[in-house]
């Protein structure tokens, strides 16, 4: 009787360490982080079905409109495959948060994903897409500039005149 | 129910207040249309705040009133779209391409202010 007491306490034990990670996880899969004022970063890594799709887009527009965010930079470095359904979903929430007021830089496009989805004729002509996240970064600090303060004088003509 | 619409320097500012009948929408663009040319407004920015559904009639209304407002030389800010609006519309295939966004009607101002100065932002 004792020992069967002692495995019911351990797989009692085993189910609630389960249920914990499992809903850490889920919390996991979805961070929206604040770089600096009004830029925010949606590292997004693994598989993307459409439950994931609607999560990360639920939590990025909340997140746009409680930061006031003028540019997202969304990593998908983690993401390793991208087929129709993905590029779909990414344009989707891309497309909410333009509606926002928020401009969306797509980085982490790696070789092998831009070649499939060239292959694939996926047009994702409509992202501003960047090839690592240091570049979307850096592009998406250029759009806040531009949108928030006067934009410098035109290089060219200051060296022509 | 009549949107009002007030003038504010060289923008016009529309607040939709509460879910509108397609001839309302109408009336609006109309509306629009017309003191765009008579105020010589530079602006328009149009408040959907208030709104928790956006149909396609009202995403049409709103890009041919963008469109309207551009020939007669006005830039057109659609501000406050709540996000499950913004989401509903993306679900549903409704976009507002060639419209500008911005998420209140401070941004919006803003955006049309630069506009205004530099020429488009993107």
């Amino acid at each position: 009787m004792d020992l069967g007491i002692i495995v019911d306490v351990l797989v009692f034990e085993r189910q609630r360490v389960i249920r914990q990670q499992q809903d850490a996880i889920r919390e996991l899969s979805t961070p929206v982080l604040q770089i600096r004022d009004r830029l925010l970063l949606l590292p997004i890594i693994g598989v993307i079905d459409t439950h994931r799709a609607r999560l990360i887009t639920e939590s990025l527009l909340a997140a746009i409109r409680a930061s006031r965010a003028k540019a997202v930079v969304m990593d998908i470095t983690g993401v390793a495959t991208i087929d129709s359904k993905v590029a779909n979903h990414l344009l989707q929430t891309v497309s909410a948060a333009r509606l926002m007021g928020a401009v969306v830089v797509v980085t982490g496009l790696s070789a092998d994903v831009a070649q499939s989805l060239v292959a694939l004729g996926i047009d994702l002509g409509k992202l501003k897409t960047m090839g690592d996240l240091q570049g979307g970064l850096e592009e998406a600090e250029l759009l806040i500039n531009n949108r928030m303060a006067p934009p410098p004088a035109d290089p060219s003509r200051q060296f022509a005149s | 129910m009549a949107v009002p619409i007030l003038k504010h320097g060289e923008v016009l500012i529309a607040t939709i207040q509460a879910d509108l009948s397609d001839r309302d929408l109408a009336e609006l663009q109309d509306q629009l249309a017309q003191r765009v040319g008579r105020l010589r407004s530079r602006g328009v920015v149009i408040d959907v705040t208030a709104l928790d559904v956006l149909d396609s009639f009202a995403t049409r209304t709103l890009r041919g009133i963008a469109y309207a407002a551009r020939l007669r030389g006005a830039t057109t800010v659609v501000v406050g779209i709540q996000p499950e609006v913004a989401f509903a519309m993306v679900q549903l295939g409704l976009s507002l391409d060639g419209v500008l966004t911005g998420l209140d009607l401070e941004e919006g101002l803003e955006l049309i202010a630069r506009e205004r100065q530099h020429g488009h932002v993107d």
